[in-house]
């Protein structure tokens, strides 16, 4: 064999085989490299940590033990499962709701709808959190003080320190997930199957209920349960409004084992079986997609026309303005209005009226203004890193190009089963000791961001390269291209929108992240987020509400600058777990 | 390292040089023309590490921007970097730096004094003795005898409460009157160190039943100390277990709070400053730990409504700290006192 | 140009066997249609051709030069063989001239005579003037002039076609069979031709490889395949012949139902054999009842159950008395009507035996 090849007189190299080899164990060698830096380390760390004593580092089970035993452990993890299911349920009603709204009824401003629930995404739930205290705080509260205003009575209805307001709050926020899958779903699924039920006789709320909706039913469940998974990892909310009710969450209480006294092993312990659920679950939810192929495979050209709903269009409206209203509007004004008063208090009245916070945030704070320019800096470089490796390990992956890609691919995916402060734990334990000390230097952060949001450009990437025919690119090898070449002149031209898309959608939330900024930065390396989270908790509510502001404006006037670009597509990308 | 010590050196020298000269004659005016010769050599040391880092949990944001500021007009050319938050978060970052040998902190400065004893037992503070300590009163020197650390701030812990109250509570057991339930808010002794100490000068005063007896008047439990100003100026709730100054300070703005120094003793906590023996910028940080003996730290901490830490600088309640009926709990009882009452608080509040 | 030769390639996909072996050799100048049904292992063929997949087992030669084998693959850019793909495959962000000139910009051909030989291209596949266009102002046909076009310009040694055609409508294809066997006689590239219909590989192919579930079931020449197809599967493929049930009474006579029926050759059966024999439903002829020839041998008696109008001919179904189906194709002439017993003519040199 080896001499017939060295023989050919035409072979251009005896050695072709291996050099390909050589190349590929390289390629693979550095992806699974940067991987297993990105995402396996950190995580491996959880669980060595998890049987390593807090006390001598000796091997040990106790801290399951504790973790597990002791009721004051055990109460948040109950606080949780209430706290994500019943957020997810709310959320999985009104993301159905207004996704079916908005993509098969001729309700009015749907598309203003649509651009609502992308802003209610966009915004982090924390700083809803922090709006809802303006709003609903039991005393203080604006709305609750209106209602004392209004109807004389002695209290307000309303009390967002609650189980209760946690899940309004959560739901607010997460409901978007179920929104976009279901929406994506809906909008493949051709008029005619609808058209058929209405020419044996139903009508449209008939057909919605026994049609329609069991279509998309498993993209609903994917959505319920990434709202599940987003509520169960949600830090910032409970924070903020659990803690002054007396009730605790499994994030809460990982953020008090990293308090003094610090017990890095025992959260690791406490947070392995958080690891577990929302790895199943997201198996789960894989499974549901799959099965949920059927939704996609009529839908190829088909017509869709909406249901006129008639006299229902203007309820159905009301019913979508709820979740939007609460979500946007109400906050964003109690935001606003906030930031412009000297004490919240008194409310946005005259004389309580000043731009000063602003100032301060953005000249004579210098924390805040480092903070600002850490922000922006660090989002946009995980964002480029996570984009980067998603889309070079979702080429791979995808076209198969080294044995075991199957393997990076899921790595690069595993980050999004990972609570923010769990994987924060795990970087916090992986790279806070020698040989390689990030802590404490701005890399922490920002491969931490590019970890955490590295499932979302995955799969970004991964659609994206969905849809080039890999016949665009086998054209290209055959004449003559190597899939370096290749990859240059054919992939990547064609997915350069998809790969803007994909970077906003890693740099967006890597802008408002701050369940794993808050272990992993130190003063030096704060960004918009910790300064917000350590200014709140001296009830400084006015800086908070003006640095909110202007996160949330910079994420926005990003957000218009994508869509002027590049349209539509660029929003709900994601859309896909 | 050798440069530090041999730093050190050429001041014990300095200091000896100077005893050698005239120690029957030492006026106060050639200490303090001594001191001040320290204190440019040391200004001038500092300048070209051009600044200092700072971890604050002793009193409110604009104080220590207060002090900041006044820092820098005192001396020009060293930037002061700081942040504010709880003890207990702050003393969880520099663990966390220290266990990774982050070098990034020069000045520490906790609410909760035996933080202190632990950092000293770490052996990774630094021994040093700030210009112009002798400023202080004397209940206030020589806090740890070994000079690893010194007194940064002194702070009352009151009983805070808006003014729509027409009877407010005149000592903390009156807290536990039900009239109080759904109207009372805390700090968390997880978060706060000031809180911490508050928690255990009540166990000590009162027993653990105290707090379960609190609990029952279900208080809304923040995190800082200053969440409790919060609280009261926007109405959320009508009294708390708050600091003097920030109460103070808010009341001077015009918002709703009033305090009252309860009958059975105010809490006082001396908090500690120390400098850290890794410290990456060390002659800014003796410079900034100095300065805490300077009369303009004092006003910066009276204008923003704490006690200043010199008696010639007048306390912005009126009251100076000698009048106040205070308690005061002993470094050594913290220790074990605070991670005790942290435990406990879960269990009884459930957070 | 190149003499490809597959030697024994196997190839499977986890547990399914995609291909079981397959022994293939294409001549210089040759072009050769590989012909079956979907999943029968054709585009595994293709992808092993290009170098996409590794082979399992064999071996894949261009002249005396290896490009694949278990040990190794020449990666796709170094086997000179160009693809042209069902779905054209052009660029959609590159314009005509552009997609075409890639293979030559590979190849760091200077620029003039990249131009030129872009234009020469152009020229032969009747896209003159094209060249500015990008592929969403063309047409289906034109698309796949370009892709033929950019996959020749490089003068590859072998050029890959995989159902280059089957994305046209009924008029184009049959123009762009034309145009495929005009433009391979000047090019004389030897050219492999994946494709499921059977006139498509009829009319382009110098010979035709039947595949069918991963074997190749026969190669010939188009003539051969038809007129002597040599097993069921060929025969039915190859023009949808009829093929029925028969037990050999002797040598060139078989009985078929109660009808006997004499062979046009019979080498290599013994008397009692099952075999299937096989008549193509053009060779048919069906009679009306009364014209005197009903009985004897190759006459069957039959009842019409359906019969279809196509213009030149007519499309005749017709139930034997044993209960087997015929199908037969007469010239359109006077019409039969539905349920009207007749009697079918299997004529001795239209009758194949094949095994059973």
């Amino acid at each position: 064999m080896a001499e017939a090849v060295g023989s050919a007189k035409s072979a251009p190299s005896p050695s072709l085989r291996t050099r390909r080899l050589d190349l590929s164990a390289a390629v693979f060698g550095i992806a699974a490299a940067i991987l297993v830096f990105m995402v396996v380390v950190p995580l491996a760390w959880i669980f060595v940590g998890s049987v390593h004593s807090d006390v001598d580092e000796t091997l040990t089970l106790s801290n399951y033990v504790r973790a597990f035993t002791r009721s004051i452990y055990l109460t948040p993890i109950r606080n949780s499962l209430v706290l994500a299911t019943a957020a997810a349920v709310v959320a999985t009603f009104f993301g159905t709701v207004l996704s079916w709204a908005v993509s098969r009824t001729d309700m009015p401003g749907r598309n203003a709808i649509r651009m609502m629930v992308f802003a209610a995404f966009a915004t982090p739930s924390f700083l809803g959190a922090t709006a809802w205290i303006f709003l609903a705080a039991p005393n203080s509260g604006w709305l609750n003080k209106i209602w004392i205003a209004v109807t004389g009575a002695e209290r307000g209805p309303l009390n967002i320190y609650s189980m209760e307001g946690a899940i309004f709050v959560i739901a607010l926020y997460s409901f978007p997930y179920t929104f976009a899958f279901a929406s994506s779903a809906l909008e493949l699924i051709p008029s005619d199957m609808e058209r058929s039920a209405a020419l044996l006789g139903a009508r449209w709320p008939r057909i919605t209920w026994r049609i329609t909706l069991p279509l998309v039913r498993p993209a609903i469940l994917a959505g319920a349960l990434l709202s599940f998974l987003e509520a169960i990892s949600e830090f910032g909310t409970p924070a903020f409004l659990l803690i002054p009710a007396g009730k605790q969450v499994i994030t809460t209480q990982l953020y008090l084992f990293f308090q003094y006294p610090n017990r890095p092993n025992l959260a690791a312990a406490y947070a392995v079986p958080l690891l577990l659920v929302t790895a199943g679950l997201f198996l789960l939810q894989q499974r549901l997609l799959k099965r949920g192929r059927f939704t996609s495979v009529g839908g190829k050209g088909g017509v869709r026309e909406p249901f006129r709903l008639g006299g229902w269009r203007w309820p159905l409206l009301g019913v979508c303005l709820i979740p939007t209203l609460c979500a946007l509007v109400l906050p964003y004004a109690a935001l606003l209005a906030t930031s412009l008063t000297r004490a919240w208090g008194r409310g946005p009245v005259p004389g309580n009226l000043t731009i000063d916070w602003y100032k301060w945030a953005l000249v004579e704070n210098p924390a805040a203004r480092a903070a600002i320019g850490h922000s922006l800096i660090y989002a946009a470089a995980a964002a480029t890193i996570a984009t980067v490796i998603a889309l070079f390990t979702a080429y791979v992956a995808q076209r198969r190009l080294v044995p075991g890609a199957r393997v990076l691919a899921f790595i690069a995916m595993a980050p999004f089963v990972v609570p923010g402060i769990i994987l924060a734990i795990g970087f916090f334990s992986a790279y806070a000791r020698p040989p390689l000390v990030l802590y404490g230097t701005a890399w922490m952060l920002i491969v931490a961001f590019a970890t955490r949001f590295l499932p979302i450009a995955y799969s970004g990437s991964e659609s994206a390269l969905r849809s080039i025919d890999v016949e665009l690119e086998n054209a290209a090898r055959t004449l003559g291209s190597t899939t370096l070449n290749t990859f240059a002149r054919i992939t990547f031209p064609l997915l350069r929108r998809s790969v803007v898309a994909t970077w906003l959608t890693a740099f967006i939330p890597s802008l408002r992240e701050l369940s794993s900024a808050v272990f992993l930065f130190t003063p030096s390396t704060a960004v918009i987020t910790n300064i917000i989270f350590d200014l709140s908790d001296a009830g400084n509510f006015e800086p908070v509400s003006a640095l909110g502001v202007l996160m949330m404006a910079l994420t926005f006037a990003l957000i218009a600058l994508a869509y002027r670009l590049f349209g539509r597509t660029v929003l709900f990308s994601r859309a896909r777990g | 390292m050798s440069r530090k010590t041999q730093r050190i050196d050429r001041r014990a020298f300095l200091r000896l040089g100077a005893g050698a000269l005239g120690a029957a004659a030492l006026s106060p005016r050639t200490l303090l023309a001594a001191e001040s010769d320290d204190e440019q050599k040391l200004y001038a040391e500092a300048k070209k590490e051009g600044k200092v880092v700072w971890w604050t949990s002793h009193y409110q944001l604009s104080a220590a921007e207060a002090v900041r500021d006044a820092f820098k007009a005192k001396y020009p050319g060293i930037d002061v970097e700081f942040i504010r938050q709880t003890a207990q978060v702050v003393f969880q970052r520099l663990s966390q730096n220290l266990k990774a040998g982050v070098k990034e902190v020069d000045v520490f400065a906790s609410t909760d004094e035996s933080h202190y004893l632990k950092l000293k037992s770490q052996n990774v503070l630094a021994r040093y003795t700030p210009l112009g300590e002798s400023n202080l009163p004397k209940v206030y020197r020589d806090v740890d005898p070994d000079k690893t650390y010194h007194t940064g701030a002194i702070a009352l812990l009151i009983i805070n409460y808006h003014p729509s109250v027409s009877a407010p509570p005149q000592k903390w057991t009156d807290l536990l009157d039900p009239k109080w339930q759904g109207q009372i808010t805390l700090g968390h002794p997880g978060f706060s160190g000031f809180v911490g100490n508050w928690v255990v000068a009540m166990s000590d005063k009162y027993g653990w039943d105290y707090f379960t007896k609190l609990a029952k008047n279900k208080p809304k439990i923040g995190r800082s100390i200053f969440d409790t100003v919060t609280d009261i100026v926007s109405g959320e709730r009508k009294v708390g277990a708050g600091a003097e100054n920030a109460s103070l300070e808010s009341k001077a703005k015009g918002n709703p709070i009033d305090i009252k120094f309860p009958s059975d003793d105010s809490i006082l906590c001396v908090s500690p400053v120390a400098i850290l023996k890794d410290a990456p910028h060390p002659n800014a940080g003796r410079l900034f730990e100095s300065f805490f003996y300077a009369k303009e730290y004092s006003e910066a901490l009276a204008k923003t409504f704490n006690y200043p830490l010199r008696s010639d600088v007048p306390a912005p309640s009126g009251i100076p700290i000698e009048k106040v009926k205070y308690y005061r709990n002993k470094a050594e009882r913290l220790d074990k006192g605070i991670p005790e009452a942290i435990e406990k608080w879960r269990e009884t509040f459930g957070v | 140009m190149a003499r490809i030769r597959l030697v024994d390639v196997k190839k499977d996909f986890g547990a399914v066997p995609a291909l079981r072996g397959i022994n293939l050799t294409v001549e210089h100048g040759e072009l050769l249609a590989i012909l079956g049904p979907s999943g029968c292992g054709k585009s595994t063929t293709m992808q092993l051709l290009a170098g996409f997949l590794d082979p399992d087992a064999g071996e894949i030669w261009a002249d005396d030069r290896l490009l694949s084998s278990p040990r190794g693959i020449v990666p796709p850019e170094r086997r000179r063989m160009s693809l042209v793909f069902q779905s054209y495959a052009v660029w959609p962000h590159m314009t005509v001239f552009e997609n075409i000139a890639f293979g030559l910009q590979m190849r760091k051909l200077p620029e003039r005579q990249i131009g030129e030989r872009v234009q020469l291209m152009l020229d032969i596949v009747n896209l003159g003037g094209f060249e500015g266009r990008y592929p969403h102002e063309l047409s289906g046909g034109q698309q796949q002039r370009v892709a033929l076009a950019r996959a020749l310009v490089v003068e590859p040694d072998t050029l890959l076609l995989d159902e280059p055609l089957s994305n046209l409508d009924a008029n184009l294809r049959e123009q762009m069979r034309f145009e495929i066997r005009r433009i391979h006689e000047r090019t004389k590239v030897a050219t492999i031709y994946v494709t499921h219909d059977q006139a498509e590989a009829m009319v382009i192919a110098d010979r035709i490889a039947v595949m069918n579930k991963g074997v190749i079931e026969q190669i010939g020449t188009p003539h051969e395949m038809y007129e002597h197809p040599r097993s069921r599967f060929v025969a039915s493929f190859m023009g949808g012949a009829n093929c029925l049930k028969a037990n050999v009474l002797e040598p060139g006579l078989v009985r078929c139902g109660d009808v006997q029926v004499r062979a046009a050759e019979s080498e290599g059966f013994r008397p009692g054999d099952e075999v299937v024999l096989c008549i193509r439903p053009h060779a048919v002829r069906v009679h009306r009842v009364g014209n005197g020839r009903e009985r004897g041998e190759n006459l069957a008696s039959g009842r019409l159950l359906q019969q279809a109008y196509l213009g030149d001919f007519q499309d005749l179904r017709i139930a034997l008395a044993g209960g087997t189906q015929v199908r037969a194709m007469m010239p359109a002439g006077p019409a039969f009507e539905g349920g009207e017993a007749v009697v079918v003519e299997l004529p001795q040199e239209a009758c194949h035996l094949l095994p059973s």
